[in-house]
């Protein structure tokens, strides 16, 4: 789709303990610069409404996590809104609303987005990865309404002063649409109903939000310096992070705490590896810190040519030291 | 209880490393690269194997792949499944998501058809190695009309005799399902009634290695290869036509910056790093 007819573009908000995701602002801001100057319609598409979903706060965030509901949801305030495009989160929750909306609304949908940019010919291009961040690729949505594309948090950078203004939905347009009534019952009886909840060890967004990252790979060896990892990321404030050989090898993190193109995307000030290859998926995921140091025993390490600084040195010894300094 | 496990044959994602980009065509050379089953699908097999040998019934395997891959299809006939479907051609080609999904969903109503029964439960894994979307699971499910949870990490099947209290509405005589959705944060735990299709992630189980054995009995199950001229779909839903997606350019991401050089010794690293860390706030 060209850029000039894009008229109204929809971000979904899947909130956090009753606010906006801080992903929402990421989007609506990223938004908003695309189509800086063009009239365009903005709108937050948030689902806790009154009126519409359901009313005690309990209901609420039953029906805010299941994507059944969700899904259900975006599909009325699509079809009330008629946005051209449509911006969700790569969350879990909308990994799987997004697809499932395409297949119901006939259009496509573009995963994982690592930009959302306007070509020299003016039409929106969704750029994506494949094959593990090897390879990044164009994706155009020409004909489908809305044209949706999810974008892992943290991959934009914004908030909410820079977000803007923006309409919010009006539970009494999406009344009038034809199966709003079904949509009520489906809110009350889902298929899947949510029935528990699990907290995991560590808090959600910490390697997302962190202004320090100590990240671990393959190449620290043991779950001994996995455990210094950590402890210098609860000395300093910072997050721990890993790769994926990390998980399967047993050292200790789970895959919350994997950074890469099927894990976090984080944009830390300053970003610490140690023992890291330089897979690509990985280095996806870093892509946007501030400052990238990496240590590696090997000098030839493929993670040293996608580096600010870096030090020929054993993993295991400058964690050492370090934690000797702090 | 009948399993239906979407399997797809990847280039393998250990070796993604070698893949390079043609500087002048911008195609991806991925040659003497080779195939695997996608890592994810495996698990899903796995836990296949695991309801089916606690519950009786069987398992069928359905993927959408070159007829090249036929191996990987046997491997997973090897692993324990009962019996594949291979769809394969040259008009399925250049799908996206979409019409992957919408050409899979109508295999599986073929199938259910021609052997007279529907599947209680669709597995597949969470995520493909290579394009990494995570549509096709949900899709498939839409295209079906059936509910689907993805990205789960523990599933409980249990039959309505003994069912879990508060999962109800399973239809008569049929099984009801617990499921932990994971999430950034924890899990979800869902519970409802089969049919579903079912998205699993990497740490469900761990895939059991394929025996000699196996390979034995798998060269006896049947495999059957199915064209369009088999699914006779509209040439205008499928492939590069049916797909709402069109890819244009491909690149290599530009990652590169310049390290300066901290040197090798612990001591001067780690003071080095500090005052990076100082200089910048953290």
């Amino acid at each position: 789709m060209k850029k000039l007819q894009i008229k109204t573009v929809m971000v979904f908000d899947q909130m956090e303990a009753g606010s906006e995701h801080p992903a929402f602002f990421q989007l609506m801001t990223k938004a908003k610069e695309l189509f800086a100057g063009e009239d365009v319609r903005f709108i937050r598409a948030g689902m806790a409404l009154p009126g519409y979903t359901a009313g005690t706060e309990d209901d609420i965030s039953r029906e805010l996590e299941n994507p059944e509901i969700v899904t259900a949801f975006l599909e009325r305030a699509v079809a009330a809104y008629e946005p051209d495009i449509l911006l969700l989160a790569a969350t879990t929750l909308g990994e799987e609303v997004a697809p499932a909306l395409g297949v119901r609304l006939g259009t496509g949908v573009a995963a994982h987005c690592l930009d959302i940019r306007e070509t020299e010919e003016g039409r929106i291009a969704y750029i994506i990865t494949a094959f593990g961040g090897r390879s990044v690729g164009e994706i155009f949505i020409p004909g489908g309404k809305p044209a949706i594309a999810t974008i892992n948090p943290g991959v934009f950078d914004g908030d909410r002063e820079r977000a803007g203004s923006f309409e919010e939905l009006d539970p009494a347009v999406l009344s009038q649409q034809p199966g709003a009534e079904e949509d009520r019952s489906q809110f009350a009886e889902p298929h899947f109903k949510l029935t528990g909840r699990e907290q995991a060890e560590r808090s959600a967004d910490a390697i997302e939000k962190a202004a320090l990252v100590f990240c671990g790979g393959f190449g620290i060896g043991s779950e001994e310096n996995w455990q210094k990892i950590k402890t210098l990321a609860e000395r300093t404030g910072g997050g721990a992070g890993c790769t994926r050989p990390v998980i399967d090898m047993g050292w200790g993190p789970d895959e919350y705490a994997m950074i890469g193109t099927s894990g976090k995307t984080v944009r830390p000030k300053v970003y610490i590896g140690f023992g890291i290859s330089g897979a690509s998926h990985h280095l996806c995921g870093i892509k946007d810190a501030g400052i990238i140091i990496n240590i590696n025993n090997d000098r030839q390490a493929e993670v040293f040519a996608a580096s600010d600084h870096m030090g020929v040195s054993d993993a295991g010894a400058v964690l050492d030291s370090l934690l000797g300094k702090l | 209880m009948r399993i239906l496990v979407c399997v797809k044959p990847v280039p393998d994602p250990e070796q993604y490393g070698k893949i390079q980009i043609d500087p002048e065509t911008k195609r991806l050379m991925r040659d003497g690269i080779p195939m695997a089953i996608n890592p994810a699908d495996k698990n899903a097999l796995e836990e296949a194997i695991r309801i089916r040998d606690a519950f009786g019934g069987s398992i069928t395997v359905l993927s959408m792949t070159l007829p090249s891959a036929r191996d990987k299809i046997m491997e997973s006939l090897a692993m324990g499944a009962d019996e594949a479907y291979l769809l394969s051609d040259a008009a399925f080609g250049g799908s996206d998501t979409y019409a992957t999904s919408c050409i899979l969903a109508e295999a599986v109503k073929k199938i259910a058809e021609e052997t007279g029964g529907s599947f209680d439960l669709i597995l597949a894994g969470s995520s493909s190695a290579d394009g990494a979307t995570s549509h096709v699971p949900a899709q498939l499910a839409e295209w079906l009309k059936l509910p689907h949870l993805c990205n789960v990490n523990r599933i409980e099947v249990a039959d309505k005799a003994n069912s879990i209290g508060a999962a109800e509405g399973a239809g008569e005589g049929g099984c009801v399902v617990r499921a932990w959705k994971k999430t950034e944060d924890g899990r979800l735990l869902f519970e409802g009634s089969l049919p579903a299709v079912i998205s699993v992630t990497r740490d469900l189980n761990k895939p059991r290695l394929v025996s000699a054995m196996g390979i034995i009995k798998a060269r006896k199950k049947p495999l059957t290869l199915w064209s369009n001229e088999e699914l006779k779909l509209d040439p205008v839903k499928i492939g590069l036509e049916g797909s709402p997606t069109k890819s244009g350019k491909t690149f290599e991401p530009d990652l590169a910056r310049q390290a300066e050089d901290l040197g090798s010794d612990p001591e001067e690293i780690a003071d080095k790093i500090l005052s990076i860390m100082k200089k910048a706030g953290v």
